[in-house]
């Protein structure tokens, strides 16, 4: 049997997490200053990441094999 | 220093925290002291959080490890960018909206009250290391600079970041994070100027890189898989990865800093910032270290950075026929291993400008092995210094770079660089941090929890004394910890697992209740000191470990108690 404090604490997190939700929801329209959407600009990080590594590794290959 | 550089020094110190105080005057409420009334705007939440992992130590300690250690260290950050867009859309929107003031705070409306502790407190203690490392960085820098010894160089940084922090609260920490960070960032571009200026007329920069890259220094991405390699793109991006989300996600430092924004826009904003300028920056910064090092073939470095050990050094030979000649010996050995360094540098570069193929003698492995002959020869040196002062470590990778700058840089740059470093806003910010988590966390929520709002920002001021003094005391310890930067980030391995772990429970698995997430975080903990005790396990794992650990045990003991009937979080997996 579940203690009544539980599911007191359970109910209480539930308010506060569908407080949560809704205020998410609310800010989801809100578009970033960049790239318009947030998926979009997510992407970009992702791209970016991927280039700045594609850089790195030509940059040290292009300095070992100069030894 | 010339009398300009000091002056410099000190109106560039004096306008920094000036402001700053300004800025913060009329913050008498915990919201206001502690979040700066969420009205920070996105770029300035963003350069702030850059400063706080950029300013001492980056000087000090990432530049000194490109020397030794080349560009590898670069690699440490790859997962950064990651770690940046997961945080975006997972716990930015969740903290900003449950109106929390601590990362901790928001385990207790989703777990209980000693989960929320137990996280506070693992909080405390790490952050509380990582501060006295930070306050060892601009301890160096005095050291260098007054000649006097370290102790007293890291208690009067103690009580400058004490006096400046304590009336500042976080607006203050924030906009005076800014200007450093304008600073950080002129004052590199100004040593790697410098550093290129002071190379002999026929080395251009092209054979600057050149060397370097002979001298395996360029070695910016590492393939390859070891475990117990520190640094390579595995690491860098898997456990780095969980580190900066451990950091930027749990750790209060950080998540103040965004809270602070006017919207859930601006705190995401923040970090996006970092995401795509910390990449860049490090390379910059580890490039300016590898120059350095490039300078150091065409001019004599020093045997030993660390002036005062080689001036007690000389003062022991003087009074010690035996270790006079050994001494004599090695300063011999290494002047001479250094000019043989240099004459194959030359003859090399000057191959490569005649385009024809390097003879045998200045070949690019000729000059990797008179390197390394150069640092067995240091190596001589460095042993005397250990045998001569009761066999304590000597390590002075921290000292490369201000040694660098006090040596070569124009009068009154020097004055700028150095209060860029003095400036110390890295742990203005984290001993705010470590206040404002005492105090919210441990001291309002179970001491006195109806007191009104001055009477806490009182005890956040009291508590930022309090840990700067535990910090002082910490720092006294930095120098046996070899390069700042490297010892800063493993110390925080050591804690910041375990705490994304109940992070990653709090919003992956709504079944899991407060008792599985408590049992979890201690268990993932003594994983991860078993983990650094038992194993060769490079540090940047042991985040993976605990994590992974946490989060098992978690719902494990979930999965025995019962679990919840319904989920905690909607949206979450029911």
């Amino acid at each position: 049997l579940r203690k009544p404090t539980d599911s007191l604490k359970q109910t209480e997190n539930d308010a506060a997490a569908r407080a949560i939700e809704s205020a998410m929801e609310a800010d989801a329209g809100e578009a970033p200053p960049l790239f318009y959407t947030w998926p979009r600009l997510y992407a970009a990080v992702l791209i970016y990441l991927g280039l700045f590594v594609v850089f790195l590794y030509i940059f040290t290959e292009y300095y070992q094999d100069l030894r | 220093m010339t009398p300009l550089d000091w002056i410099v020094l000190v109106a560039s110190i004096g306008l920094m925290v000036g402001y700053g105080v300004y800025k913060s005057r009329r913050d008498q409420t915990i919201q206001g002291y502690m979040l700066a009334d969420r009205s920070m705007p996105w770029w300035a939440m963003g350069l702030s959080i850059m400063a706080t992992q950029a300013t001492a130590i980056t000087f000090v300690g990432t530049t000194g490890q490109a020397y030794m250690d080349g560009m590898r260290f670069l690699q440490f950050y790859l997962g950064l960018p990651l770690a940046m867009v997961i945080l975006c859309f997972t716990v930015v929107p969740y903290f900003h909206r449950a109106k929390v003031v601590t990362a901790y705070e928001f385990l207790e409306q989703r777990f209980d009250a000693k989960t929320r502790v137990a996280a506070s407190i693992i909080f405390l203690i790490q952050r509380g290391l990582g501060v006295g490392l930070a306050l060892y960085a601009p301890a160096v820098v005095l050291s260098i600079i007054l000649g006097w010894s370290e102790q007293i160089t890291v208690l009067i940084s103690a009580a400058v970041a004490i006096a400046y922090t304590v009336p500042g609260g976080i607006k203050a920490v924030t906009w005076t994070d800014v200007q450093q960070m304008i600073l950080i960032v002129g004052g590199i571009a100004g040593a790697f100027v410098t550093a290129l200026l002071l190379l002999p007329p026929e080395v251009s920069v092209s054979d600057a890189f050149f060397l370097a890259g002979a001298l395996g220094k360029m070695n910016a991405i590492d393939f390859s898989f070891d475990w117990q390699n520190r640094y390579n793109f595995w690491s860098g991006l898997i456990g780095g990865m969980f580190l900066a989300l451990a950091y930027f996600g749990c750790d209060q430092s950080q998540v103040q800093r965004y809270l602070t924004g006017k919207s859930v826009t601006h705190s995401r904003m923040s970090l996006i910032l970092n995401a795509f300028l910390k990449l860049p920056l490090q390379f910059f910064i580890l490039l300016t270290g590898v120059m350095v090092f490039v300078c150091f073939l065409f001019i004599q470095p020093p045997m030993l950075f660390n002036r005062v050990e080689a001036h007690r050094l000389a003062e022991t030979s003087a009074a010690n026929p035996t270790v006079a000649a050994e001494y004599q010996a090695a300063v011999r050995n290494y002047e001479d291993a250094v000019a043989r360094r240099r004459r194959v540098a030359e003859q090399l570069v000057e191959s490569r400008r005649a385009g024809t193929e390097a003879p045998a003698a200045s070949s690019p492995r000729q000059l990797m092995a008179a390197h390394q002959a150069v640092e067995t020869a240091r190596r001589e040196g460095i042993d005397l210094v250990q045998r001569t002062n009761e066999g304590r470590p000597y390590d002075d990778t921290n000292y490369v770079f201000l040694t660098f700058v006090t040596s070569y840089f124009p009068p009154g740059l020097i004055g700028l660089i150095i209060a860029a470093i003095l400036a110390a806003s890295a742990i203005s910010a984290e001993l705010n941090s470590l206040a404002t988590s005492s105090v919210v966390d441990l001291y309002k929520r179970h001491w006195k929890p109806d007191a009104p709002e001055r009477h806490y920002v009182s005890a956040a001021k009291v508590a930022t004394v309090f840990w700067g003094f535990y910090a002082g005391v910490f720092a006294l310890f930095g120098g046996r910890l070899g390069s700042l930067i490297e010892a800063v980030n493993m110390v925080g391995s050591l804690f910041y697992g375990s705490l994304l772990g109940v992070f990653v429970l709090a919003f992956g698995f709504p079944r899991v209740a407060g008792n599985a997430a408590f049992i979890g975080l201690i268990v993932g903990e003594i994983a991860i000191i078993l983990t650094s005790r038992l194993t060769n396990i490079s540090y940047l794992w042991y985040n993976v470990v605990g994590c992974v650990v946490v989060v098992l045990a978690g719902l494990l003991v979930s999965l025995a108690a019962g679990g919840r009937t319904k989920p905690a979080i909607p949206g979450g997996r029911a």
